[in-house]
């Protein structure tokens, strides 16, 4: 079957052309051994179908980045490429295009964002331009569907253009000539909506703006993730999935084991959905009816920012502060998300550059981001206190957050890429691309994230069985005493924290702790060890060696935050 | 209004780098410091000597410097905005 490939500068609408090109089957995957994503799709238009791909967005083709050589790669096994281009940044893109042309593959030029071109004052001549690069121009406007139709028929007459490769400073001269003959300008007079974006990206009103959308992101995650829990998932699990669950629980009466792994144990003579611990009750539960919901608030708003173009800007006005820390302006979107639940943050940590830089992200994520469990359980647990100690261990773990930054800025050694970021221009968010990107990423989630945690929740059942817990408990019970002047019970709840953090807290409060006790239990709580499914990701996303590392870090960070917790408190 | 750092201003130089400029003025490239590719780096994004380019912001707290090159934005790096170097025209 005729491949065709979509290959263009990122930020051009290229996956929008993708949607709108693509089929009922797409798959979306990495690309072998990478983590730079892939989609793919089987398209059946107007008596033609062909294998659509969609090549990662690069600006050029031999750069040594993964993405340009994938780029690369993919395009060599194509048939036909189809160079999506931004209408109004023409000459920027264009370099991309003389590489393409370069490489001798027939080739079909989308000029995309027709309409926007035409209201700000960009005149292109579009026949002009196809008779001097030598191969067919179709303008379209992805968004809306306008050219769809002409850009497969086009395909047929993508051509091979005659052209002599050349050195940077000859492409980008020609590429001056070419802008020359086909492009004019007519004067724009910024409205007052440009000036409002512009404020956007200064030093002042810009921090504010970032700070004003942080805390919107922040609101609306938890307003859309608890509709969705109490008005969808706990009604369909108490309703639906509960009575489902009485009656395998009979059905297996005939295997206690086989019934205590898949339901668990019965906590006050019936199954617990937070305590029971079984595959199918607590796994199932934790998983679709409280992370779940989360993770499809989060990313239906990352979606949105994304594609209203505030995202990078947001990474532009916070790349300074989190400079300090050895990160860059991306690493808020994991570090936003871990706020959420620490899985889908780990997994965002492949929006960042260098390995190096996702094992600080992942690692300043499981200890001094507090998810929304752990959150629950700090209000839970001190919140009758009043506002100072709730505000003390925020405090604490955001000082362990920036400190542990610092230091690992200083000891991860490794190469960190300078910053050379584009930032588009605001453009209204498009339903049928927010949509389909979010159950993408969704179904995403829930093919890596399910199996693990499922994998990580039936190891610890088992655990359970073998009274490994109190053993390990009773061991560390005298350390926990004389260091952080904790009472030998604690050390349980620690355990148990492991697997769940909220349950966790609530087992704190029949302990009779003192306010000063509270807190030093919520702090090493919450940074102790991250809870069992976040493990698992981290295993999953950056091996063994790197879990093990983390796994120390959290524990010498979280023990000396206790001991200096306990003398100065 | 002569301060400390006037010995960049452009009315005493003309040729300075990005990092010096000021917010709002406009000029054109004239030199890239070569380091570990950077000049092929920013030559794939359309920053040449001779490009026309105006400074629009300067992130707080060592934050990116923000230019607009043919009425598009982009954010570099203190890093790479030292080694841009770049003639103010008056």
């Amino acid at each position: 079957m005729k491949k065709v490939v979509l290959a263009g500068n990122p930020n051009v609408g290229k996956s929008v052309v993708f949607t709108r090109l693509s089929g009922i089957y797409t798959v979306s995957s990495n690309y072998p051994g990478t983590t730079v994503e892939i989609a793919r799709s089987l398209v059946n238009r107007s008596g033609t179908s062909f294998e659509l791909i969609d090549a990662p967005g690069i600006y050029a083709l031999e750069a040594d980045a993964e993405a340009e050589k994938i780029a690369s790669k993919i395009i060599d096994q194509a048939d036909v490429v189809v160079n999506v281009v931004d209408a109004g940044n023409l000459e920027r893109n264009l370099y991309l295009t003389f590489e393409l042309l370069e490489k001798k593959k027939p080739l079909v030029m989308a000029l995309n964002m027709w309409d926007e071109v035409q209201s700000r004052g960009i005149r292109i001549d579009i026949e002009k331009l196809s008779q001097l690069l030598g191969i067919p121009v179709i303008p379209v406007v992805a968004t809306t569907g306008e050219g769809m139709k002409k850009l497969v028929q086009s395909l047929d007459d993508a051509r091979v253009a005659a052209i002599v490769p050349g050195s940077h400073q000859e492409r980008w001269r020609e590429i001056g000539q070419v802008i020359e003959a086909v492009q004019t300008f007519s004067y724009y007079k910024p409205s007052w909506l440009d000036r409002i974006k512009e404020a956007t990206l200064l030093p002042v009103s810009g921090f504010f703006i970032g700070l004003g959308v942080l805390y919107g992101v922040f609101w609306l995650v938890r307003f859309i993730g608890e509709g969705l829990i109490t008005s969808i998932l706990d009604p369909f699990f108490h309703t639906v999935y509960f009575p489902l669950l009485l009656r395998l629980d009979k059905l297996l009466s005939f295997s206690p084991f086989l019934k205590t792994v898949l339901i668990g144990l019965p906590v006050n003579g019936t199954i617990d959905f937070e305590q029971s611990l079984g595959l199918l009750s607590t796994g199932v539960y934790v998983e679709l009816g409280v992370v779940l919901p989360y993770i499809v608030a989060f990313y239906l708003i990352l979606g949105l920012l994304e594609d209203t173009g505030y995202l990078p800007r947001l990474a532009v006005l916070l790349d300074g502060f989190l400079h300090r820390v050895g990160l860059h302006g991306y690493a808020i979107v994991p570090t936003l998300l871990g706020l959420g639940c620490n899985v889908p943050g780990i997994l965002a940590t492949r929006v960042l550059e260098s390995e190096n830089e996702r094992f600080i992200v992942s690692v300043l994520i499981s200890v001094g981001i507090p998810c929304a469990s752990q959150q629950a359980l700090i209000f839970g647990v001190l919140g009758k206190y009043g506002t100072w100690p709730v505000t003390l261990v925020y405090l604490v773990l955001l000082l362990a957050w920036i400190i542990l930054g610092v230091i690992l800025k200083y000891t991860v050694k490794g190469y960190r890429p300078a910053l050379i970021l584009e930032i588009p221009p605001y453009r209204l968010p498009y339903w049928k691309t927010v949509l389909p990107k979010l159950w993408l990423r969704v179904k995403g989630f829930l093919k890596e994230a399910l199996p693990v945690v499922s994998l990580g929740i039936l190891a610890i059942n088992l655990l359970f069985m073998t009274n490994l817990f109190p053993l390990i408990a009773n061991a560390i019970g005298p350390v926990l005493k004389t260091l952080l002047g904790l009472p030998k019970e604690v050390s349980l709840v620690l355990a148990l924290g492991f697997l769940r953090k909220d349950i966790a807290m609530g087992l704190l409060t029949p302990l009779q702790l003192t306010v000063k006790q509270l807190v030093i239990s919520s702090v090493m709580l919450a940074m102790f060890f991250p809870c069992v499914a976040t493990f698992m990701v981290i295993l999953k996303e950056l091996g063994i060696k790197r879990l093990i590392q983390a796994t120390g870090i959290m524990i010498v960070a979280a023990t000396f935050t206790g001991i200096v917790l306990n003398l100065v408190l | 209004m002569i301060k400390k750092r006037c010995v960049f201003h452009p009315l005493l130089n003309s040729t300075f780098s990005l990092i010096d400029m000021l917010p709002g003025q406009t000029g054109v490239v004239v030199d890239i410091d070569n380091v570990h590719g950077l000049a092929k780096k920013l030559c794939v994004m359309g920053i040449i000597p001779g490009k026309k380019i105006t400074k629009i912001s300067q992130i707080l707290a060592g934050g990116p410097i923000v230019i607009r090159m043919d009425s598009h934005d982009l954010a570099l790096g203190r890093g790479v905005a030292r080694r841009i170097k770049v003639r103010v025209d008056r």
